[in-house]
């Protein structure tokens, strides 16, 4: 008897209306239907004929289709009752070794962030990802000056935001990259031009938008997808935006992220392995998108990140991301900031100012 | 009806929509749908497997 696997790989995710089938390994996505969601899912691994007996023998041309779609799509293979044992699910548990992983410092001219102390504190908590964020003017040699203080640590990537100044100014920053190769991507708001390039191994992006705050952040969008197993596996567990994360706003305060109001000290008061060994800022990492409202019944639940900053019912905390603009019951994307029904939390933020 | 038939009558229309859930064309079988990576230039030697932040338009 023939028996159909889905690739460890390819994972169906329901949604209200339509579902997917992620490709971990080649980032890609497919739409199903919810009926083939069904069939996939709800009989677990038995042979093709015990499928098409179980809807009575009639709809055995359409079931055949869509197994030779899976199969000539490589989403899947025909195997044996003896070999289907071979071939166990894939693991959707996630853990990393750092306490934390990722990291933004936020910075405007009132800032006095000690740089040496941060970088020395995420060090230790095995940082591997930072993104320095600059919402008025830096002199390069301070952009510099920050930048030799990542020399010789564990840090994979650096991403830096910073305003646009002129020509002259974005071909210095840019050639940054060929010393300090951490960079990976620099980011000019308040540009002429939008555009981006590559300079040695980091993108430059060029943005006329002036983002001169962090009531900027946290935009849904389907070109923020992301699709790999350590962001679905994460996302599958725990906070897609929040997970593992801590930020410096341009205060100095120690939060999950700049956006938020909660504040857990200030970074010259205590140490941020001080503030991540404490439940309290863990509590946001553990809302995945199961537990969001909306979001749950979202086929792109599981590809897509999360905003718990800014969201539709500010006090709700489970309440959808404010700026994602995708209705899942009509599959239809739509411009968020017209939404009759969000006016009152962009009120709420303050988001008209911007 | 019975609750078993309701349920295969509902998967039957979802079946025969196979196609026009997939894409806008009701007659193209569903085309796969690529994610750029992060950082798409590719170039980078770690790519990071997550925006850190959503701060840049992406229109």
């Amino acid at each position: 008897m023939k028996y159909f696997i889905l690739y460890a790989n390819c994972i169906p995710v329901k949604g209200a209306k339509r579902s997917l089938i992620c490709d971990l390994q080649r980032n890609q996505y497919w739409y199903i239907p919810e009926g083939l969601y069904d069939v996939l899912t709800s009989h677990g691994r038995v042979s093709l004929d015990s499928i098409k007996t179980s809807y009575e023998n009639k709809f055995d041309l359409i079931i055949d289709e869509y197994f030779e779609f899976l199969a000539s799509n490589e989403l899947g293979f025909w195997t044996t009752e003896e070999d289907v044992k071979n071939f166990p699910e894939l693991n959707l548990d996630w853990d990393e070794p750092s306490l934390i992983t990722n990291a933004i410092i936020d910075s405007d001219v009132g800032s006095s962030h000690n740089y040496t102390k941060i970088f020395d504190e995420l060090e230790e908590l095995g940082c591997k990802h930072i993104q320095l964020r600059f919402f008025d003017e830096i002199i390069f040699e301070q952009l510099t000056s920050i930048l030799e203080k990542l020399h010789c640590r564990r840090l994979i990537s650096v991403e830096i935001i910073l305003p646009f100044k002129n020509k002259e100014t974005e071909i210095l920053v840019a050639d940054l990259s060929a010393k300090y190769q951490r960079i990976t991507q620099i980011a000019f708001y308040n540009s002429q031009t939008n555009n981006s390039y590559v300079k040695y191994h980091s993108q430059i992006i060029n943005i006329t938008l002036n983002i001169n705050s962090e009531l900027h952040c946290g935009i849904i969008s389907s070109k923020y997808f992301t699709l790999n197993i350590k962001n679905f596996t994460e996302s599958v567990n725990y906070n897609s935006c929040l997970n593992r994360k801590i930020s410096i706003d341009k205060k100095g305060q120690i939060k999950n992220c700049p956006s938020l109001s909660k504040e857990y000290g200030h970074i010259n008061n205590i140490t941020l392995i001080d503030v991540v060994l404490k439940e309290d800022i863990k509590k946001l990492w553990k809302i995945n998108k199961d537990k969001i409202e909306i979001c749950k019944d979202c086929e792109f639940r599981h590809i897509c990140t999360d905003c718990r900053a800014y969201v539709e019912q500010p006090e709700n905390i489970y309440s959808k991301p404010l700026k994602c603009g995708y209705n899942p019951y009509t599959c239809q994307w739509e411009e968020w900031s017209n939404n009759p029904l969000k006016q009152k939390a962009i009120s709420h933020y303050e988001m008209r100012i911007i | 009806m019975s609750k078993e038939l309701e349920a295969i009558k509902n998967i039957t229309l979802n079946l025969h929509n196979v196609k026009a859930a997939s894409t806008d064309d009701t007659n193209v079988l569903p085309k796969a749908i690529t994610i750029e990576k992060y950082n798409s230039n590719l170039c980078s030697v770690y790519p990071i497997y997550k925006p850190i932040s959503k701060i840049l338009p992406k229109e």
